[in-house]
Formats: C-alpha cells, sequence, structure tokens
C-alpha cells in the first residue's frame, strides 16, 4: 500500500514537471535567442551557447524603452483615477441608502454584460470628437470608465464585509463620510485593492486593440512589441531581448504582490 | 430636513465621478453602436438611414459572414476542448501529498502570467515560422522532415492556418483557472474526504464522485467565460494570421474590425458588433439562469 502510493506520488510528480516544463519553454527558447547574434541564431535555437551577445539587450532596450514608458504612465494614471472614483462610489453604495440607490448600482452592473465589439467602433468615433486620438489620455479616458465597474462591483461586497460597528463607532466620533471611508473602510481593504491595482496593470499591459486603434503616436506595449516584430522580423536577437525586457516589469510587480494575487483569486473574491 | 437634503446631495456629490465616466464613455457608445447599425455611415459626414439593410446584408449577402461564423465555431469547440487540461492538472496538483511541492508548482504554473500575452503570441508566431521558426527545426531535427523549409507553412496554408491559431499555446494552461480549480477543491470539507477514504472508494471513484461535482460551478464558469471569450476575442487571431491567407482564418469581431478600420464602412461594422453583443447576450442570461436554478436548489437541499 505504502509503495503503492509512493510510486503514485511520483507519477503525480513527473506529470507535473513535463507539463511545467511545457510551459515554460517558449521563455527559454526566447532567453536562449536574446543572446545570439544571426548566425549562432540560424545553427541553434535550443539552449544558449557563448560567445553571449549582451548588445541585444542594448538594442532592445532602446527599442522597448518608449513603450515600457508609456505604459507605466498610462497604468499609473488608469489605476489611481479609476480606484479613486470606483472606492468611493462603492463606498457609498454599501454604507447608505438614498433614493435611486437600487436604480443606479443595476446601471452600473449591467455594463458587465456589454462586451468591448460593441463599443470599439463608436469609442473610437467619440475618441475623435474630443480630439483624444494619438494622445494618453485617449487611452486613460476610456480606460478608467471601463476598469471601474469591476472594481465598483468588486469593491462593494468587500466593504459590506467590514463590521458596520467599526463605521458606527467612527460616526460617534464625529468622523464624516469622507473620513470614516478614508479611516476605516480603505485601511481595512488594503489587500484587495492590491489585487484591483494588479488586474489593472495586466490589462493595460496586455491590451492590443484599442491602443492599434486610437493610439499610434502613444504606443504601450502590447502594440508596440507587435509594431517592432512587423518592423524587424529578422534582427531576432534583439528582438528576442525586446521581449524578455518588456516582461520584467510585470514581473517585478508580481515578486512583490504575487501573493496577494494568488490568496485574492483563490478567495474567490475575484470570479472572473 | 436641510441637513439631511445636503448629506443626502454630498452622496450623490461622490458617486458623481464614476458615473459621469460610464455615461459618456461607456453608455452613449452603447447607444451610438445600436443606433448606427440602421445607418450607412463612415463615422464623420456621411451618415444615411437604411433601416435593417445592414443586417440583411450581413446575413444573406455577405460571402465573407458564413465562412467567419464557421471558423468562430471551430475556435469556439476548440476553446472548450483545451480547458481540459487545466482540469486535469488541477486534480493532480490537488491531489499532491505534500504541501510544500504544491505551493511549488503552483508558483511555476503562475509564472507564465507574468509574461505579457502578446509576447507569448509572438513567440508562438515565431514558433510557426517555416523558415527559422522552433516547430520546423525540431520537426527537422528529429528527422520527420529533411529541412525547416521544406515542412509545413502553418501559418500560411490554407487548410493549416486555422488548426495551427486554435491549438497554438501548448500546454494550453488557463493559470485562472487552474487557481480558481484549486480553490475549489481546497474548500471541500475534510469530512467528506474521509468518509469517502472509510468507503474504500478509489481514487478514481473519489474524483468523479465527490471532487468533480464539488468543482461543477467553477467548471460551468470557466465554459461559458471559454464561450463569450471565443465569440468575441479576434487580437490573437489579428497578430497571427490577420484572418488569412485569404478568409480562412477570419472570424466576425475581426471582419468587423476589418469593416470599420479599413473600408469606414462604420454603420456595416457596428451592425455586426450588434449581432455580436446580442449572441453574447443571450449567452449571458441563459448562464444567470442556469447558475440561479442551481444555486436555489443546493439551497432546498441544504
Amino acid at each position: 500500500m505504502a509503495l503503492r502510493s509512493t510510486r503514485a506520488e511520483v507519477a503525480k510528480v513527473v506529470v507535473l514537471t513535463v507539463t511545467a516544463a511545457a510551459v515554460l519553454v517558449p521563455f527559454w527558447v526566447m532567453l536562449s535567442i536574446s543572446f545570439k547574434d544571426q548566425r549562432q541564431f540560424l545553427r541553434n535555437i535550443f539552449y544558449p551557447a557563448p560567445p553571449f551577445h549582451w548588445e541585444n539587450y542594448a538594442a532592445g532596450w532602446e527599442a522597448v524603452a518608449p513603450y515600457v514608458g508609456n505604459t507605466i504612465l498610462v497604468a499609473f494614471l488608469v489605476t489611481a483615477i479609476s480606484l479613486t472614483c470606483s472606492s468611493l462610489t462603492a463606498y457609498v453604495f454599501s454604507r447608505y441608502d438614498f433614493p435611486g440607490r437600487r436604480a443606479l448600482f443595476a446601471a452600473l452592473i449591467v455594463l458587465l454584460m456589454i462586451p468591448g465589439v460593441l463599443n470599439l467602433i463608436p469609442q473610437y468615433v467619440l475618441a475623435l470628437k474630443l480630439g483624444v486620438v494619438n494622445t494618453i489620455w485617449g487611452l486613460v479616458l476610456f480606460y478608467v470608465a471601463g476598469r471601474q465597474v469591476l472594481e465598483v462591483y468588486i469593491l462593494r461586497s468587500f466593504f459590506q464585509g467590514i463590521p458596520r460597528e467599526l463605521f458606527e463607532a467612527a460616526q460617534m466620533d464625529g468622523a464624516g463620510h469622507v473620513r470614516q471611508y478614508w479611516s476605516i473602510a480603505l485601511p481595512l481593504s488594503k489587500s484587495i485593492i492590491g489585487v484591483l491595482v494588479i488586474m489593472t496593470v495586466i490589462f493595460v499591459w496586455n491590451d492590443f486593440i484599442w491602443p492599434l486603434v486610437v493610439a499610434d503616436d502613444f504606443k504601450t506595449v502590447s502594440y508596440g512589441l507587435s509594431f517592432l516584430t512587423k518592423q524587424h522580423s529578422t534582427a531576432w536577437g534583439a528582438l528576442m531581448a525586446g521581449y524578455t525586457l518588456a516582461s520584467l516589469p510585470l514581473l517585478v510587480l508580481f515578486a512583490f504582490a504575487m501573493r496577494y494575487f494568488v490568496e485574492g483569486v483563490s478567495s474567490g473574491a475575484i470570479k472572473a | 430636513m436641510t441637513a439631511k437634503w445636503l448629506r443626502t446631495g454630498y452622496l450623490y456629490l461622490l458617486i458623481l465621478p464614476t458615473f459621469a465616466f460610464i455615461l459618456l464613455f461607456a453608455y452613449y457608445p452603447s447607444a451610438s453602436a445600436i443606433y448606427h447599425a440602421f445607418f450607412q455611415w463612415n463615422g464623420t459626414n456621411i451618415k444615411e438611414f437604411v433601416g435593417l439593410d445592414n443586417f440583411q446584408r450581413i446575413l444573406f449577402d455577405d460571402s465573407d459572414f458564413p465562412r467567419a461564423v464557421l471558423n468562430m465555431t471551430f475556435f469556439l469547440l476548440g476553446n472548450i476542448l483545451l480547458q481540459v487540461p487545466t482540469l486535469l492538472l488541477a486534480l493532480v496538483l490537488y491531489h499532491l501529498r505534500r504541501p510544500r511541492l504544491q505551493y511549488f508548482y503552483r508558483t511555476l504554473f503562475v509564472l507564465p502570467m507574468v509574461v505579457p500575452g502578446m509576447v507569448g503570441m509572438l513567440l508562438w508566431k515565431f514558433f510557426y515560422n517555416p523558415h527559422v521558426g522552433l516547430l520546423n527545426r525540431f520537426l527537422a531535427r528529429i528527422g520527420v522532415i529533411e529541412a525547416p523549409w521544406l515542412g509545413p507553412t502553418w501559418l500560411a496554408d490554407t487548410s493549416l492556418a486555422l488548426p495551427s491559431v486554435i491549438f497554438m499555446g501548448f500546454p494550453w494552461l488557463n493559470t485562472i483557472a487552474l487557481l480558481i480549480y484549486l480553490a475549489a477543491l481546497q474548500r471541500i470539507s475534510a469530512d467528506l474526504i474521509d468518509a469517502a477514504h472509510i468507503d474504500g472508494a478509489p481514487t478514481l471513484a473519489r474524483i468523479w464522485y465527490v471532487e468533480l461535482p464539488m468543482v461543477l460551478g467553477q467548471i460551468k464558469l470557466i465554459f461559458i467565460l471559454s464561450v463569450i471569450g471565443a465569440i468575441q476575442d479576434y487580437g490573437r487571431i489579428l497578430i497571427m494570421t490577420d484572418g488569412g491567407p485569404g478568409i480562412s482564418t477570419l472570424v466576425p469581431g475581426l471582419l468587423m474590425y476589418h469593416r470599420a478600420f479599413r473600408y469606414s464602412h462604420m454603420g456595416y461594422a457596428s451592425a455586426i458588433g450588434v449581432l455580436m453583443f446580442l449572441v453574447i447576450l443571450g449567452l449571458t442570461v441563459l448562464n444567470i439562469r442556469y447558475f440561479k436554478t442551481h444555486d436555489e436548489e443546493s439551497r432546498q437541499a441544504a
């Protein structure tokens, strides 16, 4: 019995290891190529071999740095603006009753069911009318609107879980709405806000179609990388170095916040 | 009285920014899309009411549309099928006996999320490159083909392009789904597991009768998400083949994109968007109903 279960355990570890290896192969090949010049690239891509061409990374950085900079700026603005608005709204919805509360909340949540394909064209025309095409605001304004819906939804249910007595005690001490929001609701929801920040950053980092449509002069990482790949389709070493460098900021973010994220998803706070 | 009014007014003021944003950037565009689906419209100066003409042309006269729907169906089936490996992996991971090992592999599987999705796609595009790509080099190395450039042309091949895009991303791990499954499995009460053990249920029976039913809700959620995803996501196809060669990988979303931004047929494209919206809405409503009855049943049972 013991022997059989040990054997089963080994089999599981083998399955997991093989799968993990398969998942990681693309990134291994990416790293391997990023150190090669064209001749080495043509000879072998499966593993890195000396001499290592670090200059690929200089070329790659020069190419992707503007995109990374743009994306960090957009992600920062979108996160700051959308979370400020959505946390206030979520707080009001979770704490107070006022005329029209249910209808307003329903009007917000129904947007979760509207797919992006419906809005793409009129949003582009709207961006044209507002004169924000090819500027940072063409990205930021629309992203802020889009992210808020999910954020309000998640934050409201989180705020509702905070014991009422905490707020009531603060109210007795003379704290107003904003004070209660600022010194009770927000500090108690650091972890969920952390999860939302990560989700928004990943979203901005990965979104491709909207920047393609509206931000030709303000390319974010995803659009920038696909653009570069088309322009320099033979400089594989530098290209792969660029891919690697464009991934690093997310790696840093995750190194700090991975635990929150995994816990957030695992606890069921985020369903989709 | 005034004080109360002031307080309520203040609350509206606090939620005003959110609603100003969604009114202008979400509600207005949605209304505009539906409105303009009935117009011949180039987005700026030409705008003429044509009634249901756009819809009629899409459904009956556009020779690209049936092929796009067919391709989308293949993507949809592929998407559903490729959710299975993640579920199996979650089960294997859950059955690992040592928690530290479990944590280690979970971290390993979450790692790819750190890499931008675009990098993953571009790497696969490179893998499919017939001259220098990984796939043909590998086939040449193991002797299946004589030289990389003599192998299949994958994305440039009319009959191979569709399956190539559907099956890219081996081993098709869906990180978020994995975490959701794993969390659901770990919530199964120890009593239930013990009872199955005492009954002497073999592992496969335990999986089938205890564990899978407990994650059924999560399986449904991932299922519906992958169906909706397959209907509306065309970014991957835009990157890999742009619908080609010919229209062999075209899907309705991409057709909409092409009509809108290459031909400025904004009204026609809006009508395609409205059709896709209706399909997705129908699925969402079905899904909500389905989940609701399921919840009520379990509540009644409890």
